[in-house]
């Protein structure tokens, strides 16, 4: 107790120095939490748009394997999805980029059709979900499609417009079908092309030689894609199967996110070196100031570990209201970010995520450092004898 | 009935440096008596203070032995010394050294506090009382840059006693003080040990008279020689 009361008075009778930490500190919990939150929502949100609604883990016949089919096993889908808690979805899927559209008088359109086993693989695309619908309804007949809403204003398709479907069968023979538009969707995601559509297989036209080409599967965590796939491999013959990752697909993509969880990273440990070199150098004067305290505290009798304890509890009590300050002061900065960042119509440009890790973090680094940099001036202090610190 | 020895000195040497060694005590062998009142006097550089440090386990000799109460502070822990001087010793430094972040009643308890005794109505009036008596209760809730010279003394002189010590050490006392305020700490030590029986151990460079004390110590480069009781 008796530390503690010595560490309060301590505090008080030193405003100026002790709000100048407490202040050091709040810049630096503040930029701290500031950094992680906006990197950690920043590198999200580049993830979601480039994984979300899109295949985490394909597997894929190998190319040169032209005459394999991949066996289109459903107890093997439901045994994979059972096994895998980390899997949230998975579906069969063709991939058929040789189609065409063609709309009222205009030239044929290159068209991707995007073909499923069930209506499952609707909500694989996110095309199940109503904030996505920006207009009309989702299909309920076999013969109705849903088109992007980029690729139905580029081309001024309106809803319940017909549109035919040409596909090209491996033997080049062409199939049309007419399907109906009931709808437009936007995922509000970046696309390399608007021009697809998801179908299921029943809704592909009669006589069309079809074979599914791949399972796509979804996982919880996109960053931790390997592991699942690592898994997913033992359960097919791999010298005729590949399994790929969307980190091999879009290296790039993998490559930006963890380019900025080193740039954070290194963004963090030169402020953590700052604000240990602010902070020691504060509670170093500081301990140097109270030498001849201590040195009179200890002739007294005061033991060596409760001298130290004083010093501890005055670094923990600034940094406690420093940390405290540092995360109201962040989150404020980041709200009024928020608010500052606007499309026209008002609604944010980005959605920061107020994690609790982020919180943890950022406490848990200042913490670690203003202990750090007390400890070492209260060791120096301690190396000193009674003596040379009352003359101090 | 025979008098008591509360501190045994043996052999006691002090050297500073190791290529170039200076000899600041040399040999010193001293018995002080329970309850005595010791001047130790002799010039800057005699080795007083160096002598007074040892004492009080704030300084080590380089040879030598200390008894106080039969304990040798050497022999100890760092902790077990610190909870010796804490429960035993009493310190009055030439420039006071009081705590500028207390007043002159924290200050004074503080002992007591790091004695981890209870601080009650009554443990305070008795420090108050004490500040009556060495004529400070009128600032006993000013802070050390708020009193005299002579008053932040007093507090000190207070704050050494009311742990009840065996031993109080004053190193020049009255260095800092006008001769009038040194000669008024010295009638207030000398009246102290006469209500408290405590033993005194008090180093000073002014002239005082003798006779006000049991026993006259007087240093000379290092070497104790005069040893007078009255």
């Amino acid at each position: 107790m008796l530390p503690f009361k010595i560490a309060f008075r301590f505090i008080f009778k030193s405003p100026i120095q002790n709000l100048l930490i407490i202040f050091s500190i709040i810049v630096g919990v503040g930029i701290q939490f500031f950094i992680l939150a906006m990197s950690g929502t920043l590198s999200n949100v580049i993830l979601e748009h480039t994984t979300s609604y899109n295949e985490h883990i394909i597997v894929s016949k190998k190319q040169r394997l032209t005459n394999y089919i991949l066996p289109m096993d459903f107890s093997m889908k439901e045994q994979i999805l059972s096994e895998n808690p980390e899997i949230s979805k998975a579906n069969y899927y063709t991939f058929d980029k040789r189609v065409t559209l063609k709309y009222k008088s205009l030239p044929e359109i290159s068209f991707i059709v995007q073909t499923v086993d069930n209506e499952d693989g609707f909500a694989f695309y996110g095309l199940t979900e109503e904030k996505h619908l920006k207009s009309g309804h989702f299909p309920t007949e076999k013969n109705q499609i849903l088109l992007t809403k980029q690729f139905a204003d580029q081309y001024m398709i309106e809803n319940y417009d017909w549109v035919t479907l040409t596909f090209v069968r491996p033997d080049n023979v062409f199939l049309h079908a007419d399907y109906q538009v009931v709808g437009t969707f936007d995922l509000g995601l970046y696309r390399h092309s608007f021009n697809y559509t998801v179908i299921t297989i029943d809704a592909l036209p009669e006589g069309y030689d079809f074979d599914y080409n791949s399972m796509i599967i979804q996982v919880e965590n996109p960053r931790d894609v390997e592991k699942v796939a690592e898994r997913i491999k033992t359960y097919f013959d791999l010298s005729k199967v590949e399994v790929k990752t969307w980190k091999e697909i879009t290296p790039e993509i993998s490559l930006l996110d963890t380019a900025q969880v080193i740039v954070t990273f290194l963004i963090q440990l030169f402020i953590s070196i700052a604000i240990f070199i602010v902070v020691s150098s504060i509670i170093g004067f500081s301990v140097h100031q109270k030498s001849k305290q201590i040195g009179i505290l200890k002739a007294m009798g005061l033991k060596d570990i409760f001298v130290s304890e004083v010093f501890l509890l005055q670094s923990l009590i600034l940094g406690f209201f420093g940390a405290v300050g540092g995360l109201i002061g962040g989150t404020v900065f980041l709200k009024m970010y928020e608010g500052y960042m606007v499309y026209e119509d008002g609604s944010p440009r980005i959605l920061i995520n107020y994690h609790w890790y982020y919180y943890i973090i950022s406490v848990g680094i200042i913490a670690a450092t203003v202990l750090l940099a007390s400890l070492i001036s209260i060791r120096r202090a301690k190396k000193v004898s009674i003596i040379e610190l009352i003359k101090t | 009935m025979s008098k008591q020895t509360l501190i045994k000195i043996k052999d006691i040497t002090k050297t500073y440096g190791t290529k170039v060694k200076t000899a600041v005590l040399k040999d010193i062998n001293l018995e002080i008596e329970k309850g005595s009142f010791n001047w130790i006097v002799g010039a800057s550089g005699s080795g007083k203070t160096t002598l007074l440090n040892i004492i009080s386990g704030l300084d080590a000799s380089t040879s030598g032995k200390v008894e106080i109460e039969g304990v040798d502070l050497v022999s100890l822990t760092p902790n077990e010394r610190a909870r010796f001087r804490a429960n035993n010793l009493g310190f009055i430094f030439q420039f006071h050294y009081l705590l500028p972040e207390y007043n002159a009643l924290d200050n004074i308890l503080m002992p007591l506090r790091i004695q981890n005794k209870k601080i009650d109505k009554a443990v305070k009036q008795r420090a108050l009382d004490l500040m009556k008596e060495v004529g400070i209760d009128h600032v006993h809730d000013h802070y050390p840059n708020q009193m005299s010279g002579g008053e932040q003394q007093r507090t000190a002189v207070a704050r050494a006693i009311i742990g009840g010590p065996l031993l109080i050490l004053a190193d020049e006392p009255t260095g800092n003080l006008d001769s009038s305020s040194a000669e008024a700490v010295y009638q207030l030590l000398r009246a102290l040990h006469q209500t408290y029986k405590t033993t005194f151990i008090v180093i000073t460079h002014d002239k005082i008279n003798p006779a006000k004390g049991d026993r006259l110590l007087t240093l000379k480069d290092g070497v104790l020689i005069k040893d007078v009781i009255y």
